[in-house]
């Protein structure tokens, strides 16, 4: 059975997260709709301030700052209403059921406490473990992200672990009560490049291990295309295209993706086009344009996208309308030739 | 780290700083005086007059007598007790009041308990520092605590704004974040995550407390605002404001010289403790 056939682990219509401001509600996540399914790791690509990082949070029901608000029409993990939770119901899940892993492994820890006293309190929080059933749970865990001396890890303070090995830590107090999803927010970005596709491989083991669902938030394509399954490229809190990371990546469809991958530096022998800035900066939630939000960065935007919110639609109409998608109203030619205008 | 053994840090780090030994033994010395006075091993013929006016130190008298005929030396010994007593009790009482109101303030900064808290500490902090502490012991003349109280009132507000600030800073930092992420709920966070972060600073405020306790009863009991039932350096030093007119200098130094070490040695002791506990400045 092909993944796309499954029932999702997780099912949010509409996410919507809206911070207060003089002109009233901001929506900084205007109507995100994801899916992931079982051991399926889902990129979430796009500049900083485009609303990523508080899609994540919201998925764990964390709204940014005392004021902000995290709505959807509908939100489900497996059997389980999210949308009906309260917060002590929220507490239950967020650790157990649904996880995050943050970015910088810096800071995400606590300095005053072990590692070990730290993945023990994730533990002992959600499960029914006596002491020692919670060390035994804690060191395993260490040890199958990768470290050989658990022992010794978990009486070591933050301070005294490399960056790679912090980032090994919080990915055992994320994964330690076994979640049904992940929310790796740029896990990698504090981290050097080989590091980086360590700790990324880990990732992508421990979710077809467990069969973790995994959304990983990231700015980077090449991270995407190195571990992504399926991909959602996100901007100004809206999705602007999605869908499998290799039809995303080899025919982008959406100005935005397309603008994406040429910023990308590429070193393969076959590709030596120079590296393209999009112009522009992404606008601020205030002052985003009315219509399409990339308008006014776009070369191909004329008066429909100045005034109309494009909708995600179909690519391709020879593909199922849930394989690749986009909000544009003058996507990028399909090089099959199938697309229309 | 290869071969980083995590065991024993705080303990190597501890031994590896002279002074602060120093200081250890020097506070640990007062401390065994202070338990001595206090399970009445020592110091209890402080008020006894044993001696004519101002004999000078002899093997009876180790330190002389006072004016009244007083051994200088037994109530010397029994004022340690009475700084340690004052010392400890205002620095925890107020490092207490401090934290828990400046965690508060932090926590829910911009609200109306923030408000609250930081419009308290700023009226306080607005008068005085003795004046206030010397207003506060008066209006509580009729109790016995009155001057604790005095100091309590007014030692707080340094250590709950120090806190505000540093539990603000806290708040927004990931670690924060990441234990709300577990599932914890904000109390747990603010008490197992937040507050321990603020140690650092709980330490050197305490102590701050302390020394500034013990010079603040000085003053006070030269006030007449002071320790009632006992003696105390402040108050000898309060006797000694006469008897230095007429060149008799034992009960000055018999006080004056045992507050600069006690005050000395906690000092160093601290900064000992502050460079071994904090895990932070252990990174190489």
């Amino acid at each position: 059975m092909s993944p796309a056939l499954e029932d999702p682990v997780l099912a949010v219509q509409d996410l919507r997260v809206t911070l207060p401001s003089r002109q009233g509600r901001l929506a900084v996540v205007d109507g995100v709709s994801l899916e992931l399914r079982a051991g399926e790791i889902l990129g979430l690509v796009g500049e900083s301030g485009c609303g990523k990082s508080m899609t994540g949070a919201a998925l764990l029901g964390m709204a940014p700052g005392a004021s902000g608000q995290v709505s959807s029409t509908s939100m489900r993990l497996g059997d389980l209403d999210l949308a009906q939770l309260d917060e002590r119901g929220w507490r239950r899940i967020r650790g157990s059921r649904i996880s995050m892993v943050f970015q910088e492994p810096l800071t995400a820890l606590d300095p005053v406490f072990s590692v070990g006293n730290q993945l023990l309190e994730v533990i002992r929080r959600h499960q029914p473990f006596n002491r020692r059933q919670a060390r035994t749970a804690a060191a395993d865990m260490l040890a199958s992200v990768g470290f050989a001396d658990c022992d010794r890890i978990m009486r070591c303070y933050p301070h005294e672990l490399s960056g790679g090995m912090r980032q090994r830590v919080l990915l055992a107090m994320a994964m330690v009560c076994h979640p049904q999803v992940l929310v790796a927010d740029e896990p990698t970005t504090a981290l050097d490049v080989t590091t980086q596709a360590q700790i990324l491989h880990l990732v992508r083991d421990l979710a077809r291990q467990s069969g973790t669902a995994v959304l990983l938030i990231t700015h980077d394509l090449a991270i995407v295309e190195a571990v992504c399954d399926r991909a959602m490229v996100m901007y100004c809190g809206r999705i602007s295209e999605e869908g499998p990371t290799h039809a995303l990546m080899q025919f982008p469809r959406h100005p935005y993706t397309a603008g994406l991958l040429a910023a990308m530096p590429r070193l393969s022998p076959g590709r030596v086009e120079p590296v393209k800035d999009i112009p522009g900066s992404v606008p601020a939630p205030g002052q985003r344009p009315a219509g399409c939000s990339f308008s006014n960065r776009c070369e191909r935007a004329d008066g429909l996208c100045r005034s109309q919110v494009p909708v995600l639609h179909c690519a391709d109409p020879a593909m199922p309308a849930a394989v690749h998608r986009h909000a544009c109203h003058h996507p990028l030619a399909h090089p099959s030739g199938s697309a229309t205008a | 780290m290869p071969g980083f053994e995590p065991t024993n840090r705080v303990w190597q780090k501890l031994r590896a700083n002279r002074a602060g030994l120093a200081g250890f033994m020097l506070v640990g010395l007062f401390g065994l005086i202070a338990l001595s006075v206090a399970l009445g091993w020592a110091g209890q013929e402080w008020s006894l007059v044993s001696g004519e006016r101002w004999e000078s130190a002899s093997s009876e008298h180790w330190f002389g007598t006072n004016q009244l005929g007083q051994d200088i030396f037994q109530r010397a010994i029994y004022s340690v007790r009475i700084a340690f007593e004052i010392g400890l009790l205002v620095a925890l009482t107020s490092t207490l009041l401090g934290s828990v109101c400046g965690a508060i303030s932090g926590w829910f900064a911009d609200t109306w308990a923030d408000d609250g808290v930081v419009f308290i500490t700023g009226v306080l902090d607005s008068i005085p520092f003795y004046l206030f502490a010397a207003a506060v012991a008066f209006a509580f003349q009729a109790s016995a605590w009155a001057m604790q109280i005095a100091m309590v009132a007014t030692f707080w507000t340094t250590t709950s704004r120090m806190v505000r600030a540093e539990v603000m800073r806290l708040r927004n930092r990931d670690f924060v974040q990441a234990a709300l992420a577990i599932g914890l709920p904000p109390h747990l966070v603010l008490l197992r995550h937040v507050l321990p972060n603020t140690g650092h600073i709980l330490l050197a405020q305490a102590a701050m407390v302390f020394v500034a306790a013990i010079k603040t009863e000085v003053i006070l009991s030269f006030l007449g605002l002071g320790v009632k039932d006992g003696v105390s350096w402040g108050l000898m030093l309060a006797e000694s404001t006469q008897e230095v007119l007429v060149s008799q200098f034992n009960n000055h130094l018999a006080a004056a010289i045992p507050l600069l070490l006690l005050l000395l040695g906690f000092n160093l002791m601290i900064d000992a403790l502050q460079d071994a506990l904090d895990p932070r400045q252990g990174s190489a």
